[in-house]
């Protein structure tokens, strides 16, 4: 071993870490041997007892406890206020779930169940004999007709009074409650699928030709109900022919 | 309770809100970081402000904390060094440039290491150890920082390099300069007239 050797060495000496006890005879056999290596490893020794001595001078330095309170109250106020942001979002996730649960109540379309129903129409279009276009028919109850001739009235005519058995109930084409007000009833050949776009099952699964209905339309002349005609209520199923829409 | 959980279990139940935890955490560690910065810096009130924002730290980003890489102690070393480094500088301000020169060139115009004749006598004297308090002090701040480490926390190589961030063999290294740059001055201020006032070296 040499004195470079050596000088690398020399901290590890002194921390006595991870040194073999065979580099360590080594090199305690060259500060023997060496004056000027001797020289340093009195000087790193003592060194070490300096620094242990301050070390132990300073082993019971300690924070004062004011800083202790002071941390403490921190991590309080943090604690708290982090438990209240939770507490805040918690909050404002049940307020948008409740939003979110109400708005798809009022906009499924489960909703079309609770639509006030339409007006029972009880007058509907005759069943005409023209071929082309069938006349509007005034909406009005039976009821009030009845009443119109009760005064004394000259009952307006009525073209045709459909029987009241000829078609199945009306059916809702929209969800929204828009007003009949004086609406009319037509009726109108569609092509046999049609009914499939209310529900309805098409009769024998056959959709060539078309079938018959009466159609409600508002005074805006939107088509606000429909019901399907069998052949043979109320008219000839010959006559169903050739009514586009009035 | 919590004295038998590890540093990993305290910190989380902390991070959980357990006041008692940090507590535990608190008293376990405070005194070496205090210590620590006390040493680093040589001033009571840096060190409790130093302590005060490792903990601080430790509250706010505890878990960033990876326990595969290192010990909490070293986790909060490092803290704490960050946070001398801020304090020193900002002092540094307020430092004469000229004086910082002249305690660099310190160690070149000392003479030879050698052993002083009194040899062990006034060793662990209240006077021996303020003379090596000032001596440290006095070391350019990564030297002090590895000596203070090493020597005074007798942290290991591996786990003082995981504070410093850097190298093992760096460490090493800066410990044998500091080591030589220590003897010299202690024989210096052995030598100097009592009450010689040493100001930390701010330079890092």
């Amino acid at each position: 071993m040499d004195c470079k050797h050596f000088d690398s060495m020399l901290e590890d000496l002194e921390r006595d870490t991870s040194l073999s006890a065979g580099a360590r005879d080594q090199a305690l056999q060259h500060a023997e041997d060496c004056a000027y290596c001797r020289a340093r490893l009195a000087a790193a020794r003592l060194l070490s007892l300096e620094l242990g001595a301050l070390a132990k001078s300073d082993e019971n330095l300690q924070a004062p406890t004011r800083v202790e309170a002071s941390l403490l109250e921190a991590f309080r106020e943090r604690t708290h206020r982090r438990s209240r942001v939770w507490w805040s979002l918690r909050w404002a996730g049940a307020a948008a779930a409740v939003a979110i649960a109400a708005w798809l109540l009022a906009e499924h379309p489960w909703r079309s169940s609770e639509t006030p129903a339409l007006p029972k129409i009880e007058a509907v279009a005759p069943a005409v004999k023209l071929r082309s276009i069938s006349p509007a028919a005034t909406v009005k109850s039976s009821n009030e007709a009845a009443e119109t001739h009760a005064h004394g009235e000259h009952p307006r005519p009525v073209r045709h009074r459909a029987p009241a058995d000829e078609g199945g109930e009306f059916i809702a084409l929209s969800s929204t409650s828009y007003p009949v007000g004086d609406g009319m009833v037509v009726r109108v050949e569609l092509p046999r699928s049609a009914p499939a776009l209310v529900g309805l099952p098409i009769s024998d699964g056959d959709v060539s030709g078309t079938v018959t209905a009466d159609v409600v339309l508002g005074q805006d002349g939107m088509a606000r109900a429909i019901r399907f005609v069998q052949p043979g209520e109320g008219q000839d199923a010959s006559q169903n022919l050739g009514l586009k829409q009035n | 309770m919590h004295r038998e959980l590890n540093d990993g279990d305290l910190l989380r139940r902390m991070l959980a809100g357990d006041e008692h935890a940090f507590t535990a955490l608190y008293r376990t560690h405070q005194a070496a970081i205090y210590r620590f910065a006390r040493q680093m810096t040589g001033e009571a009130a840096l060190a409790e402000e130093v302590t005060q924002e490792v903990f601080l730290t430790l509250m706010r980003e505890g878990r960033s904390f990876n326990a595969r890489r290192g010990l909490l102690r070293a986790w909060l070393y490092g803290i704490a060094r960050n946070c001398i480094r801020r304090c020193l500088e900002r002092e540094r301000l307020y430092v004469g440039l000229d004086s910082e020169e002249r305690e660099e060139n310190t160690a070149d115009l000392l003479p030879d290491p050698c052993v002083p004749d009194d040899g062990l006598a006034g060793l662990g004297s209240r006077e021996t150890v303020e003379q090596v308090r000032r001596a440290v002090l006095a070391l350019p701040a990564v030297y002090r920082e590895a000596v203070i480490l090493c020597e005074l926390h007798e942290l290991g190589y591996a786990e003082a390099a995981q504070v410093l961030g850097c190298p093992v063999g760096t460490v090493r290294s800066r410990l044998h300069r500091a080591r030589e740059l220590l003897a010299p001055r202690l024989k210096c201020l052995r030598e100097a007239p009592a009450g010689t006032v040493v100001k930390p070296c701010r330079r890092w």
